[in-house]
């Protein structure tokens, strides 16, 4: 019989599509909550996994889960699966509810999953699971949340509000933190992924304060999260290797208004160490009189000045008695002036004696949102001053807001290379050698900035000179000129 | 009676006896004066086949530069040795007394490892970090004359990983960052620029 082809009835044409998306349902394609994870803690390691969603329940690998935790091995046969972490066995059926671990027989909150030769173990009642697959002792698990706390790991904290002038907010940890610290207007949120932080007696904590009014604890998709709200804006400080971590009310100058201003501010107040400053609520009139000037947060500092080493970490010994940390201090404080001498509004980032991290120097940097971001440091080798780039090359911004940490500054290296020629410029118009290079170093590759590293050296073969406050205050100057020579190409960037 | 040949038989045995007791008498002796060799440490053997010229990129720590030089070394056949027998020769130059970039003494380059199509690791000694002068310039010299002088040499390397004591160190000595893989082609071009005293 010959083939005719008749157009589809209407019928036909609705019952296809249909028909079709039956099917694709009836496959059973499960459910994937790729924003869900869950985090583990352990004294070794702390990492984050992905959850995944069948039938209703959440369930992870138990293998990637034990995997950074010790030696792990798993065979599979037939429907069961067999694991060995370190010396201890355990044996899983696939569709059953019930394993077998050292002999005893565990129930588990769903059917244990056997995908592809992975085994998936429910979520809830994780923490039995994981105390009796490793034999270790204590293992808690904050369900809700999703942390998973395997042995001694917990960091906890204390919260005081010192009634100093101004009062000032101290949180007081067991261990170095390194929080991530976003602003919002009227908070401010220290959002902790890598710590073990447990919760502090009462979640919430209000205060007697104007300024500070409460902190909020609240954990959830395996990060905890401590909220500060605040009516004017915050400055966060670390002290102590990262176990202090204090904020206090951002000093009220005109300082903190926009660079691009032709007003020249006050030479604001000397700042604490590892200083951030972090906005209030854009409502707030009376912190300093200007609530625009809020609107923007962080973005009031055009400079962030790193000076390098500080603390344990003495740098380069110039000298039997001159560590490098203390002319990087030296050198910050007089580019501070010098900068804002010009009307740009500029951060230290260390200005006692502390330890930071490089990874703290680059996430403070970060919360800035400055415009050009300088570290110094000093040396004894070579004369006059060189000023780095970062060694990457450069690179679109293809990320929109989120840029990968290890090349951060790609989109960046153009004008910092603009930057650091014409602050070469200006250094040798005052007679100063300068010269221009890339090095591979931290933490400029992960600031979200123009990221210059300045080396100083002695103007001559005189090791005293290094330190010579005309010295010091020519090579301030110097960087600040070239700075200022450039600021509608950073100010664009921003 | 004892037969003649059997006399004969145990005469000589007692002749070869009498002699070689004499002779290991004197070969104990002889020892015993030689002098007590030094045990050597890691002494590789040296380098056989045919010298060659290669381009050492070498640092001055004043003006703070970079300069290429030849050099004439004998070099084996194995690509890898090769590798590790150009990074030995630059080393030397450094731990010479009047070297114009100095290295810590001990400072040696432990391995170099071809591992990926296109990626070297360099695994310096403890020496050679621990005791390295501390500086932004100072470190980067060491560490581009390493890279560059390997790249220019040892033809299809464009990354290169340094290692100290075969497992990675943050910084050498405070400042170069060790973590990343140093592209060839950004070391070159960090490599002219450090030719020149600008």
């Amino acid at each position: 019989m010959p083939w005719i082809k008749r157009p589809w009835t209407l019928r036909q044409r609705v019952a296809i599509p249909v028909a079709l998306a039956v099917a694709w349902a009836s496959l059973g394609y499960p459910a994937v909550a790729e924003d869900k994870r869950i985090t583990i803690f352990s004294p070794l390691t702390g990492f984050s996994l992905p959850v995944t969603e069948r039938d209703g329940h959440d369930y992870v690998g138990l293998v990637e889960v034990l995997e950074p935790l010790g030696t792990v091995a798993a065979t599979k046969d037939g429907a069961k699966w067999k694991l060995r972490f370190e010396r201890r066995d355990a044996e899983f059926v696939s569709g059953q509810t019930e394993a077998r671990i050292e002999g005893k027989t565990l129930t588990l909150a769903a059917q244990f999953r056997l995908e592809s030769g992975r085994g998936l173990v429910p979520v809830s009642g994780l923490g039995a699971l994981i105390q009796e697959v490793t034999g270790t002792k204590p293992v808690v698990f904050h369900e809700d949340s999703r942390r998973l706390f395997v042995g001694k790991v917990a960091v906890r904290f204390t919260e005081e509000l010192r009634k100093d002038s101004p009062p000032v907010l101290v949180l007081t940890f067991t261990s170095p933190v390194s929080p991530t610290i976003a602003s919002e207007p009227g908070r401010v949120r220290l959002t902790f992924t890598r710590e073990p932080i447990m919760p502090p007696p009462a979640a919430y904590s209000k205060f007697e304060d104007p300024v500070i009014v409460s902190a909020q604890y609240e954990e959830g998709n395996g990060v905890a999260v401590l909220t500060v709200t605040t009516s004017a804006p915050l400055l966060a400080s670390f002290s102590n290797e990262g176990r202090t971590l204090t904020l206090s009310r951002a000093p009220q100058t005109r300082a903190s208004l926009p660079a691009v201003s032709a007003t020249v501010p006050e030479a604001g107040t000397p700042l604490a160490s590892g200083t951030v400053q972090v906005p209030a609520a854009a409502s707030n009139g009376t912190a300093t009189g200007a609530a625009p000037a809020f609107d923007s947060g962080l973005r009031h500092f055009f400079a962030v000045i790193d000076a390098g080493h500080g603390g344990e970490e003495r740098g380069a010994g110039l000298s039997n008695e001159l560590p490098e940390k203390d002319v990087c201090l030296s050198f910050a404080r007089h580019l501070l002036k010098e900068l804002q001498s010009r009307g740009i509004s500029a951060l230290i980032l260390r200005d006692a004696d502390v330890t930071l991290t490089l990874e703290q120097r680059a996430s403070l940097a970060n919360s800035a949102h400055p415009a050009i971001y300088i570290a110094l440091h000093a040396a004894a080798e070579g004369r006059g001053v060189r000023i780095y780039t970062s060694l990457m090359p450069y690179s679109a911004n293809a990320n929109g807001p989120f840029q990968p940490w290890e090349v951060a500054q790609a989109p960046y290296v153009r004008t910092a290379v603009l930057a650091a020629a014409s602050v070469a410029a200006e250094l040798r118009k005052h007679q100063i050698r300068a010269r221009v290079l890339s090095a591979p170093l931290r933490p400029l590759n992960n600031v979200i900035a123009p990221a210059l590293a300045i080396e100083v050296s002695s103007p001559d073969e005189d090791l005293p000179d290094l330190v010579a406050p005309n010295y010091q205050q020519s090579v301030a100057s110097g960087v600040a000129d070239g700075v200022v020579n450039v600021r509608a190409q950073l100010e664009a960037g921003r | 009676m004892i037969p003649r040949h059997l006399k004969i038989g145990v005469a000589v045995l007692l002749a070869a006896v009498l002699g070689l007791s004499g002779y290991m008498w004197r070969l104990k002796r002889h020892a015993a004066r030689a002098p007590l060799a030094v045990e050597p440490g890691h002494v590789a053997p040296p380098p056989t086949g045919p010298k060659e010229q290669v381009t050492l990129y070498v640092a001055y720590d004043d003006p703070g530069i970079l300069v290429s030089r030849g050099a004439s070394i004998a070099l084996p056949q194995g690509r890898q040795e090769r590798a590790q027998e150009v990074l030995q020769a630059l080393l030397a130059r450094y731990l010479e007394e009047d070297s114009s970039h100095p290295l810590p003494a001990g400072s040696e380059i432990r391995n170099v490892y071809l591992v990926d199509p296109g990626m070297a690791v360099i695994d310096a000694n403890a020496a050679l970090a621990d005791r390295h002068r501390s500086g932004v310039l100072v470190e980067e010299l060491t560490v581009i004359s390493l890279v560059q002088t390997l790249s220019a040499n040892v033809p299809g390397i464009n990354r290169v990983k340094i290692l100290v004591d075969g497992k990675e160190r943050e910084t050498l000595a405070g400042h170069a960052d060790l973590t990343n893989l140093f592209d060839t082609a950004n070391v070159q071009q960090v490599a002219e620029r450090l030719k020149a005293v600008q």
